[in-house]
């Protein structure tokens, strides 16, 4: 029996506005998927690419450098050792404007940090956070509980997507920037600063190629379960069977030089548009690499559509976000 | 009013889940009662905007329940029956996460759901994970998390399911004192009618989907048909076949009560008569009360 008991206070405050509460839904999926202690050191090493990639910007900066004598010697070792592995016209182009490289060798640079690394640990994110953010809602019947309040079902969707978004960006966009930074600050000069200023805009337009429609995807999944883990092996087995399609049908004849089959793996997909973004092929034979430099490169060579892939992202976005309304909102028309 | 509906009607597909409803719902507490699929739950998420109405016009607080869907649910709030919570939050921390979403900040939401927590009698537990309560304590939170945003209108669906004695006796109490102190209009669905008994003054009966019943429970019980109620020593329904036989045709409620309609004068004059040709001796007479089980009954026609 209390001593004391206010019990029941009428409350007039001022109520936050529907961006607010769409944060809230983030915040709180982002603080409940941040007690895992698997996801923590993913992000983790999610960030060790860039002890690799911030050493070869810096290495771009200072071969990029005008002022520098080492791209001035003519007949010293490096300017030789350039022209054996990159060829003749990069190491003459590092020779009289070496300036002019660097375009190029930052978008292939941002290509390569996009399609592998950061794609590879964006997809074991993808797999640790997104396969329970809905799921548990269908297993508790907690959509009740978020409808009536004033929530809409797209800033429910939203809430939920907002807190993968963050992950990913966790993973792709803001290691991308601090590359950006790092490659700025040791640049010789602030021209590399406009030379380089779409930059930024690319890579924020290669995390919405990545995020979209993976969220949409893992979350279109997680809403037709009760339990995480099926989403999770669904998304695993998206992500591995579709990259050993990919994997099989590139090198047989006949079917490798199609332009859908990068279709098959949603990393190469994302890939093939990263390269579009940051207009690496063009860029990169514009300096007249080596043919040793175009094997390695081979995959900028591919035959694949940008177009096509865009299509294809889109689609499978619009009909798994087609696929989630209609999930969420059937227990509640019911 | 408080909910105002004119004509309003919900399919799905052939079945008709509300037929044509309409009716002015005053404030105070509100029994919202009716068999299985009388359409209960589907007129409190139609109130919510929660299901599109196929036709008719539903007004909640005076706003328009098809257009201002968000504005009611600002400042209604809703207990839903099932068992649900919000995974992996402790008790204080989802009833602070509700309103949240009702958009309550951060902190202020906190400090609310801890005022909501001891209102609603949860102690220490507060702190534990909600999946790990019981159905009692679950609705409880449930509970708080309606209403912590401070709403007008609460809807309570089946509050009282899976709460102990205790527990649902602090559950009623609640129930009675929000409208009554704290001028919140509480809409109750249940199948328990003691619980409406105990804290409602108006009820509204559905059955498949129209209604049958909407009045004060005051008026419900005293306009039925007069009858005295007769407490006996002695066969009950050997006197409520003697008081037939006398013009006056009983029912034997239980092994000692026997229920009389008809004009109280009329009836007490043979009553006597009926309790020596019966062997019975009368120790109570007493106006006849007619219980909302009657009510419930009579209006769906069971």
């Amino acid at each position: 029996m209390p001593i004391f008991d206010v019990g029941y206070r009428h409350w007039e405050g001022k109520l936050r506005g529907p961006a607010l509460r769409l944060w809230s839904i983030s915040r709180n999926g982002i603080s409940l998927a941040w007690r895992s202690m698997i996801l923590r050191r993913i992000i983790l090493f999610g960030w060790m690419p860039l002890l690799y990639f911030a050493p070869v910007f810096f290495a771009i900066g200072y071969i990029t450098d005008p002022e520098r004598e080492i791209s001035q010697r003519y007949d010293s070792g490096w300017y030789n050792f350039a022209r054996g592995i990159m060829g003749p016209g990069v190491a003459d182009r590092l020779r009289d404007a070496p300036e002019s490289v660097r375009p190029a060798a930052w978008s292939l640079a941002f290509h390569y940090f996009f399609s592998w690394p950061q794609a590879i640990f964006t997809m074991l994110v993808v797999a640790i956070v997104g396969p329970a953010l809905i799921s548990q809602d269908v297993r508790s019947k907690a959509f009740l509980l978020y409808f009536s309040k004033p929530i809409t079902l797209g800033e429910y969707v939203a809430g939920k997507a907002g807190t993968l978004l963050f992950f990913i960006a966790l993973m792709t966009l803001f290691p991308a920037i601090v590359l950006y930074a790092v490659s700025i600050a040791f640049s010789p000069s602030a021209a590399a600063l406009i030379q380089t200023s779409g930059t930024l805009v690319h890579i924020l337009c290669v995390f919405l190629v990545m995020a979209v429609p993976s969220t949409l995807i893992v979350l279109c999944f997680s809403s037709m379960a009760k339990e995480p883990r099926y989403p999770q092996f669904g998304w695993i087995a998206l992500c591995l069977f579709g990259e050993m399609a990919y994997g099989l049908l590139s090198n047989m004849s006949g079917v490798a030089s199609s332009n859908w089959i990068c279709c098959l793996s949603l990393r190469k997909t994302v890939s093939v548009l990263t390269e579009s973004i940051f207009d690496v092929s063009n860029q990169v034979s514009a300096l007249g690499v080596s043919p040793s430099i175009q094997r390695t490169l081979r995959d900028l060579d591919s035959p694949y559509s940008p177009q096509l892939c865009v299509i294809w992202l889109a689609a499978v976005s619009a009909f798994c976000l087609m696929v989630l309304v209609r999930r969420i909102s059937a227990p509640i028309r019911l | 009013m408080i909910i105002r509906l004119k004509g309003v009607s919900k399919f799905y597909g052939r079945l008709k889940a509300l037929d044509d409803l309409s009716v002015d719902v005053r404030p105070g507490a509100i029994g919202l009662l009716g068999p299985n699929g009388a359409g209960k739950s589907t007129l409190i998420k139609a109130l919510l905007g929660l299901v599109r109405l196929t036709s008719g016009d539903a007004r909640v607080l005076d706003l328009d329940a098809r257009r201002q869907a968000r504005h009611i649910r600002q400042q209604v709030g809703y207990m839903p029956e099932d068992d649900c919570y919000l995974a992996g939050l402790g008790g204080v921390q989802s009833i602070a996460y509700a309103g949240e979403l009702a958009g309550i900040p951060p902190r202020t939401a906190l400090r609310r759901a801890h005022e909501m927590c001891d209102y609603v009698g949860i102690a220490e537990e507060r702190y534990r994970e909600v999946q790990t309560y019981s159905t009692g304590m679950k609705q409880k939170v449930k509970l708080a998390q309606a209403l912590i945003h401070a709403p007008r209108l609460l809807f309570l669906d089946e509050p009282t399911t899976g709460l102990d004695p205790q527990g649902r006796e602090r559950m009623l109490r609640l129930m009675k004192a929000l409208p009554e102190k704290k001028n919140v209009t509480v809409v109750v669905s249940t199948h328990i009618l003691q619980d409406v008994e105990a804290c409602c003054d108006s009820v509204l009966i559905l059955g498949r989907g129209k209604l049958l019943v909407y009045d004060d429970l005051r008026n419900l019980r005293t306009a039925v048909e007069p009858s005295l109620t007769v407490r006996l020593t002695g066969n009950a329904a050997v006197f409520a076949k003697a008081l037939g036989e006398l013009g006056f045709p009983a029912e034997a409620l239980d092994d000692e009560r026997v229920r009389a309609p008809g004009d109280a004068e009329a009836v007490s004059a043979v009553l006597f008569e009926a309790a020596r040709r019966a062997g019975a001796v009368v120790r109570q007479i007493e106006p006849g009360r007619t219980s909302l089980e009657d009510i419930f009954l009579k209006a769906v026609g069971a």
